[in-house]
């Protein structure tokens, strides 16, 4: 028989159970077929949520580490060339957070299969995305 | 009641031949769908593709959890690796090579709880490790060049911890 760890079916099986904990970071080094596997996972299933945000008690401060990954990846779907796997994007939250128009009309734009945007309690974002979130 | 009581043969790769409740072999769904195929038969059935070691692992598994209700899929973002219990993680404790093979006849076999529980078990081997530690513990050769890697690392570190 041959090894588990060459075939895709499995790996992904395998990386399901990591995403939640968001330990499938460093997976994505591994060789070039693990990260085929565990980025398709990862970009499925995107959260950021600040702490405290459903008791509107969060603080507004944008320096935290949160916001660094949001900027992070605020650069790369705002990027001219789009990540390779965010068109597998089904499902993204970002709770209590300060986001951008800019933010949210690359997402409307290279995730199709977009089916689930949870703003919870965001702000700073304009009625245009909404717009044409209205028209989807 | 009657069903419970009849029994399965079974033969492994070797030709070894394992005598098992019926109930105990549906926890396979292949085997299940060939009983429901074939009806009654006293033949045994041929595993190729299973040593008879890991069949007796794989029997035991069915037979600790023969009375577990069928659980349909759940929800990726729900899935954690920590929700072992104490037997299954006894059970799991094996050499690599037994573990993997355990993952390919779960899966050859479509036991869907053996094949998770295996599977959680390498994600916990996985967990919190570097690439490199990685790459050490199941004998993986890095294949990236280091464009490639750091075209990876652009695009992903958005979901970097730090």
């Amino acid at each position: 028989m041959s090894h588990p760890l060459i075939l895709p079916e499995l790996l992904e099986n395998i990386f399901s159970f990591l995403a939640k904990d968001k330990a499938l970071y460093p997976a994505l080094f591994v060789n070039r077929l693990w990260y085929h596997c565990s980025a398709l996972i990862l970009w499925r299933h995107i959260e950021f949520s600040i702490e405290g945000y459903q008791q509107n008690r969060y603080s507004k401060d944008t320096s935290g580490p949160l916001y660094w990954q949001l900027r992070k990846f605020k650069r790369v779907m705002c990027r001219k060339t789009k990540p390779l796997y965010c068109s597998k994007m089904v499902y993204l939250k970002l709770a209590g957070l300060k986001i951008s128009d800019e933010l949210l009309s690359a997402i409307l734009h290279s995730c199709p299969d977009i089916n689930f945007l949870i703003l919870d309690q965001s702000h700073g974002f304009s009625n245009i995305p909404i717009i044409e979130i209205a028209k989807y | 009641m009657a069903t419970e009581l009849k029994k399965v043969k079974l033969t492994s790769s070797e030709g070894t031949e394992f005598i098992i409740d019926r109930k105990v072999a549906e926890k396979s769904v292949l085997l299940k769908n060939m009983l429901e195929d074939v009806g009654e038969s006293d033949m045994a059935i041929p595993l190729p593709n299973v040593t008879g070691p890991i069949l007796n692992k794989v029997i035991d598994y069915c037979t600790h959890h023969r009375d577990d209700p069928f659980v349909s899929q759940e929800d990726d973002s729900k899935k954690v690796s920590d929700d072992i219990d104490d037997w299954d993680a006894e059970f799991c404790k094996v050499d690599q090579g037994t573990l993997f093979e355990l993952i390919l006849s779960a899966n050859y076999l479509d036991i869907k709880p053996l094949l998770d529980l295996t599977c959680k078990t390498v994600a916990n081997m996985i967990k919190g490790k570097t690439p490199d530690e990685i790459r050490k513990t199941f004998n993986i050769t890095n294949d990236f060049t280091p464009e490639e890697e750091e075209h990876v690392r652009k695009e992903n570190e958005w979901c970097e911890e730090r």
